[in-house]
């Protein structure tokens, strides 16, 4: 007991140092509840810190492999589109022989606009190749437009970027359908008007092609929520949609022929003529 | 000794005070925040008991946790400055032995410029400052996800309250012969 005493007098300022360190700590993770689960996570975060910069080491001392790889891999794949691309010119794939509704024709992209009011391109396929006016332009991350007018070897293209552009797109996950628009603004987003205000709109949320056209099929990417506000007196949202596809980028897109396209014209037709 | 308890004191406040009102309200950058307040601990004397030290430096720096952050400020993790000080006072005699000038410390003196030059105050309070900082942002991160980030606010931080320190030195009222 004495002893004790003697050592709790002798050393003192570090016991004391010790219980105020203590009580700190139990402030630390008993006030904020945000510091104690970190303190549980600590030892994992820095685990995984270490792992982290560890791959990052491993992946940077592969990188002259890897590179060598991919060089290879690429030159491959450019000897098969080559081949590719021929053989879709060659064997008239717009043929009307089979029932896939919806045919892709690859196409080079020769000369667009991005940062003008009323924005085109010109694609270097034409009538030769089965391509008509109103067929979808779809690019590798998302829509890029419809063609407007067709010569023998060449098409133009109205983008997505242009205000006469409009198509009918769906927020993927609700169901809720709405027009796309173009406001002059920014060439990464589009408008889409005409969501109901009651519909459950989050930033982040995909919009895709509706198919309630006779142009696009439906499902194909548009791009991502990225602000939303209502308009109209609170009755629909008027939502921002970054767009997927950076039109800077296009170098090839898909023409995408509607085979059954004639057919359903014909039959609404005939409700209004009725 | 009941004079010089009181004096003290005041200054306890007055320190407090100005690191509440005035430092923490400056915003120079994200990275930067000085903390001045640790001057009061740093110059107390060489005498003063162990246990008053570390008792005040965690009342001085549960008082600086507990002021409201202001507007911009995120949530203080409370305790981080008890913490911190409590370690820094903790610190402060091992620093003194550390840099313990040839004929050793006079009892009888205060750790300034006055009786110790300043080459010697100025590596004092710059260590202690670094290790009050560094214990400071760890307490508050919890993490050391983004060290280089948190030892540049170490360090740009260190400095600035180093510089005010060493101002504050400067300009200071009143050369006390000594204390009490």
């Amino acid at each position: 007991m004495r002893n004790l005493l003697r050592f709790i007098i002798r050393f003192n300022f570090q016991i004391l140092f010790m219980l105020l360190e203590i009580i700190v700590l139990i402030l630390l993770t008993r006030v904020n509840p945000i510091p104690r689960s970190k303190v549980f996570s600590m030892i994992e975060e820095t685990n995984s810190f270490i792992a982290d910069q560890y791959h990052r080491l491993s992946d940077f001392m592969g990188l002259v492999t890897k590179n060598r790889e991919l060089i290879l891999e690429n030159s491959r794949l450019r000897d098969r589109l080559t081949v590719l691309q021929s053989d879709w010119a060659d064997q008239k794939m717009m043929k009307e022989t089979d029932t896939v509704q919806y045919r892709y024709l690859p196409a080079g992209v020769v000369n667009q606009s991005v940062n003008k009011p009323y924005n085109y391109l010109t694609l270097n396929r034409g009538a030769k190749d089965g391509i008509q006016p109103d067929m979808a332009v779809i690019g590798p991350d998302g829509i890029v437009g419809m063609v407007r007018n067709v010569s023998p070897h060449y098409c133009t293209v109205l983008s997505l970027l242009n205000p006469e552009f409009r198509t009918s797109a769906r927020l993927t996950g609700t169901g809720f359908f709405g027009t796309i628009q173009w406001d002059h603004l920014n060439y990464r987003e589009v408008l889409l008007l005409e969501i109901p205000a009651h519909a459950p709109v989050q930033i982040g949320d995909t919009v895709t092609t509706s198919g309630y056209s006779t142009i696009f099929p439906p499902g194909e990417m548009i791009g991502v929520v990225s602000e939303f506000h209502t308009i109209s007196g609170g009755v629909f949202y008027q939502i921002r949609v970054k767009l997927s596809q950076d039109f800077k980028k296009i170098k090839w897109v898909y023409i995408i022929k509607n085979r059954f396209k004639a057919e359903q014209n014909e039959l609404e037709q005939q409700l209004s003529n009725d | 000794m009941i004079n010089t308890f009181i004096r003290y004191f005041i200054r306890f406040i007055l320190v407090y005070l100005f690191q509440v009102l005035v430092l923490n309200n400056m915003q120079y950058s994200g990275l930067i925040n000085p903390y001045f307040y640790i001057w009061f601990i740093l110059v107390l004397p060489f005498e003063t008991p162990g246990w008053l030290v570390l008792v005040s430096a965690f009342l001085l720096g549960l008082g600086i946790d507990l002021f409201p952050q202001g507007i911009s400020g995120a949530a203080p993790s409370m305790g981080m400055h008890a913490g911190a000080t409590v370690l820094l006072a903790f610190m402060r005699p091992m620093v003194w032995r550390w840099i313990s000038p040839g004929d050793g410390y006079d009892p009888k003196t205060l750790p300034d410029t006055h009786f110790y030059g300043w080459i010697w105050f100025m590596s004092y309070v710059m260590m202690l400052t670094l290790i009050h900082h560094l214990a400071l942002f760890l307490l508050e991160d919890f993490s050391f996800h983004r060290l280089h980030i948190l030892l540049l606010r170490v360090l740009l931080s260190a400095i600035f309250t180093w510089g005010i320190i060493m101002l504050w030195e400067i300009i200071k009222p009143g050369k006390q012969r000594k204390y009490g």
